[in-house]
C-alpha cells in the first residue's frame, strides 16, 4: 500500500539545509605565503572587483576569540597565521563569510577536531524515526490487506 | 458547459494535481501564517529590543550622525539611516563595510547586538518559500503555486458546471464554500508565490537566450533598471556648513505631501559636493510606493535645494505594478489591524486546504466502513504534514530559548532537533490507531511546549523583562508571551475535551462507537 511517490515525497520534505555563511556573488580567497603568512583576497565574483575596507577577523575554533583583525585594501591583506585551528571572517554589513583557515607550514599547535556532531546525530534520528514508522505502516498495511 | 467525460477528467485532474501540491503548498502557507508576525517574532527573538516605548520619538538626526560617523569610523562615502518603523522600531545606521548599529530611538543608547540572531525569524521565512530544501526547494514551493492556480481555476469551472450541487457532504460543502469565498486571496498568493517561487529562480535560460548567451543572472539584467544604484557624488575636500537633517526631511515633506520617510541616505557626506536622499512610502497610496518603488527627493544639504526628486507623477508604470503586486504579499508597511486579517483569511485558507484533503481521503475509507483494519499511509502522512507541524514548531521556540547559547553549533542542533520531531509526530500518527488519539497526543505535546517557552524565556530574559514589567507598559515582547500562554492553554483544553465536539469524534473509531 505504500505509494512510491509519497516516500519521495517524505525524503525531499525531510532533506535539510545546514549550510551557513555563503553570500552569493562575493568569493573569499586565502593564499600561503611564504614566513607563515596568508594572503586574503576577497572580490564580487562577477566582475572581479576586490571589496575594499571590509574587516576581516581571524576567529579560534577553540573559545570564538580574535586571534587577528584587519581590513582589505584593493591588493587584498596579508596576516599571520596563528597557533591554533581558526575560521576566517569577512565581514560585509551584516553577513559574514567564513571559510576554515589554512595550516602553518609545521602543522597547528592545538588543532580542533572538526566534527559535525550536530548534522550526523540529527540525521541519524530522523533516519530511525523514518524508518519506525516505515516499518510499522507496512506492516500494518499487510493486516489490512489480509483483512480484505 | 463542458461534456460529461471532459468533466470526469477534470475532476481527477483536481483530485490527483490537488494531493501532491496539498503537501507543500499547506507548510508554504502555514509558515506563511506565522511569518505574518514576523516584526513581532523578531522583536520577542531579540532581548536587545526589549526597551520601554514611549509615546514621541525625540531624536536630532544630525547629532546622531556626527556621533556615529566620529565613534565608529563610518564611511561618509554613502551612510544610510533607517528610521524606526513598524517592522522594527530602532533607528539603524551603516555603510557599505560595517555592521549596522542600532539605535534606541527613545533614549539614543546605542543597542547591544551581539546576542541577536534573528535566527526565528529566518528560519520561519526559509521553511516558507522553501528554502530549507538545498536547491530545488524554491522552485518545488513554485510548482506548487502554478498547482494552486490550476486547482482555483478547475475548482470555479466545477463550481460552475454544477459539479455535485446538492452534495450535501460537510467536507465538501465547506471546501466549496470556503475557498470560493477566498477567491481573491488565494489568486493573488498563489500569483504572487509563483512568480516569487518559480519565475524568479529559474528565469536563467530566457536570460540566456535574451542576451546572446552573454549571462544567466535575470537580476543583473533587471536590477539596474528596477533598482538603479545611487550615484556617489565626487569629493572635492571643502567644507561648508550643512543644514540640518530634520529641516531638510521638513523640506522633502513639503515638496512631497504625505510622505512618510523610512530611510535617509547620506552621499558623500561632510563634503561640498554632499547630496541627501530622503526616501518612503506615501501614507495615501501605500499600495503602489511599496518597497520597489519608493518616493524620494534629492537634496542638497548646503543650499537646501532639491537636486531630483521622484514621486508618483513620474515612477516607472513597471515599477508601479510591480509594487502593488508584491503589497498583497508582504504588506510591508502594514500595522497589527491588516495582519489581523490576514490571519483569519490564512487560517481559513488552511482550513479549506485540510478539508479538501478530507473529502479524498474519507472517500478512500467509505468502502470499508466497517474494516477495523483500515489503514491509509497518504493518511497518516498528511496528519504528520498538516498537524505534526504544529507541536514541531513550537519545539523550536523552546529550544531557542533553552538551548545554552554557548553550545557549539547551536542554530543546527535547533533545526536537527525540528526536523527530528517533526519525523517523531510521523511515527506517532503510524503508531496510534485511533486518528483523535494522533490529533490529541500532538495537542499535548504543543501545550507543553509553548508553556516550557515561556518559561525558558523569562528564564533566560529576566532582567531585561523584569524592567519591561516594573515600566508598566505593555511591550511586544510580553504579549507575545501571553498569546503563547492563551494558546497553550487552548491546546491544553483540545487534548482534554476533543473527544466531545462530535465532528472530531466522527472520525474517531474508539470514541464514537
Amino acid at each position: 500500500m505504500l505509494n512510491k511517490k509519497i516516500l519521495l515525497l517524505i525524503f525531499i520534505a525531510f532533506l535539510t539545509v545546514l549550510e551557513a555563511h555563503k553570500i552569493p556573488g562575493i568569493a573569499l580567497e586565502l593564499e600561503k605565503l611564504e614566513n607563515d603568512k596568508i594572503h586574503i583576497n576577497a572580490f564580487f565574483k562577477r566582475s572581479k572587483r576586490p571589496l575594499v575596507g571590509n574587516e576581516v577577523r581571524l576567529i579560534s575554533m577553540f573559545d570564538n576569540r580574535v586571534l587577528n583583525i584587519g581590513k582589505t585594501t584593493k591588493k587584498g591583506l596579508i596576516l599571520n597565521i596563528p597557533n591554533e585551528s581558526y575560521w576566517v571572517y569577512l565581514l560585509v554589513r551584516d553577513n559574514d563569510i567564513v571559510v576554515d583557515g589554512i595550516a602553518p607550514k609545521n602543522g597547528f599547535i592545538k588543532t580542533v577536531k572538526k566534527d559535525k556532531i550536530a548534522f550526523i546525530y540529527s540525521f541519524i534520528i530522523i533516519i530511525i524515526f523514518l524508518l519506525l514508522s516505515l516499518i510499522i505502516a507496512y506492516k500494518k498495511s499487510i493486516n489490512f490487506k489480509k483483512s480484505l | 458547459m463542458l461534456n460529461k467525460l471532459n468533466l470526469k477528467y477534470l475532476i481527477k485532474a483536481h483530485t490527483q494535481l490537488g494531493l501532491f501540491a496539498i503537501f507543500f503548498f499547506f507548510i508554504s502557507a502555514f509558515f506563511g501564517t506565522i511569518t505574518l508576525f514576523l516584526p513581532q517574532i523578531h522583536t520577542w527573538e531579540n532581548t536587545s529590543r526589549y526597551f520601554t516605548y514611549e509615546k514621541e520619538y525625540n531624536y536630532k538626526l544630525d547629532e546622531l550622525v556626527k556621533r556615529t560617523i566620529k565613534e565608529e569610523d563610518f564611511n561618509p562615502n554613502f551612510i544610510e539611516i533607517k528610521l524606526p518603523s513598524y517592522r522594527d522600531n530602532v533607528i539603524a545606521i551603516n555603510d557599505p563595510s560595517s555592521r549596522t548599529k542600532y539605535i534606541n530611538p527613545y533614549t539614543l543608547k546605542m543597542l547591544d547586538t551581539t546576542s541577536d540572531n534573528s535566527f526565528l525569524s529566518n528560519f520561519f521565512n526559509d521553511l516558507h518559500i522553501g528554502r530549507n530544501i538545498p536547491k530545488i526547494g524554491q522552485l518545488l514551493m513554485g510548482i506548487a503555486s502554478i498547482l494552486i492556480i490550476f486547482l482555483t481555476v478547475s475548482g470555479v469551472i466545477l463550481y460552475l458546471n454544477k459539479h455535485k450541487q446538492n452534495n450535501s457532504n460537510f467536507n465538501f460543502k465547506w471546501h466549496k464554500n470556503i475557498s470560493l469565498i477566498l477567491l481573491p486571496y488565494i489568486i493573488v498568493f498563489a500569483l504572487t508565490g509563483s512568480v516569487l517561487g518559480f519565475m524568479l529562480s529559474s528565469a536563467s535560460p530566457f536570460a540566456y537566450a535574451a542576451t546572446k548567451t552573454e549571462t544567466s543572472n535575470m537580476r543583473s539584467l533587471v536590477g539596474p533598471i528596477i533598482f538603479p544604484k545611487d550615484e556617489i557624488p565626487k569629493k572635492s575636500v571643502v567644507f561648508e556648513k550643512f543644514q540640518s537633517i530634520d529641516g531638510l526631511i521638513n523640506k522633502a515633506k513639503e515638496s512631497i505631501p504625505n510622505l512618510e520617510v523610512k530611510t535617509i541616505k547620506l552621499l558623500q557626506w561632510n563634503d561640498k559636493n554632499a547630496r541627501i536622499k530622503i526616501e518612503g512610502y506615501l501614507s495615501n497610496n501605500r499600495i503602489i510606493t511599496g518597497r520597489v518603488n519608493r518616493v524620494y527627493v534629492i537634496l542638497n544639504p548646503i543650499s537646501g535645494e532639491i537636486i531630483k526628486k521622484k514621486d508618483l507623477s513620474n515612477s516607472h508604470i513597471g515599477n508601479k505594478s510591480l509594487s502593488a503586486f508584491y503589497f498583497f504579499h508582504f504588506i510591508a508597511d502594514e500595522t497589527l489591524f491588516v495582519r489581523l486579517i490576514y490571519l483569519v483569511l490564512s487560517l481559513a485558507f488552511l482550513l479549506s486546504l485540510a478539508l479538501g484533503f478530507l473529502i479524498w481521503s474519507e472517500r478512500k475509507a467509505s468502502k470499508y466502513q466497517d474494516n477495523r483494519d483500515y489503514f491509509n499511509f497518504t493518511g497518516r502522512f498528511a496528519i504528520t504534514i498538516m498537524f505534526g507541524v504544529i507541536p514541531a514548531t513550537a519545539l523550536i521556540l523552546v529550544l531557542y530559548w533553552a538551548l545554552p547559547s554557548e553550545l557549539f553549533q547551536r542554530m543546527i542542533w535547533i533545526k536537527g532537533i525540528f526536523y527530528s520531531f517533526w519525523a517523531f509526530t510521523l511515527l506517532l500518527s503510524v503508531y496510534y490507531e485511533d486518528i483523535l488519539d494522533i490529533l490529541k497526543a500532538l495537542a499535548f505535546f504543543t501545550s507543553v511546549f509553548l508553556f516550557s517557552t515561556i518559561i525558558a524565556h523569562i528564564m533566560v530574559a529576566k532582567t531585561s523583562i523584569a524592567t519591561l514589567v516594573k515600566a508598566g507598559t505593555m511591550h511586544t515582547a510580553l504579549s507575545f508571551d501571553l498569546v503563547l500562554l492563551i494558546l497553550s492553554v487552548l491546546f491544553f483544553l483540545f487534548y482534554k475535551y476533543s473527544h466531545k465536539i462530535k465532528f472530531l469524534a466522527k472520525h474517531s473509531r474508539r470514541y464514537y462507537a
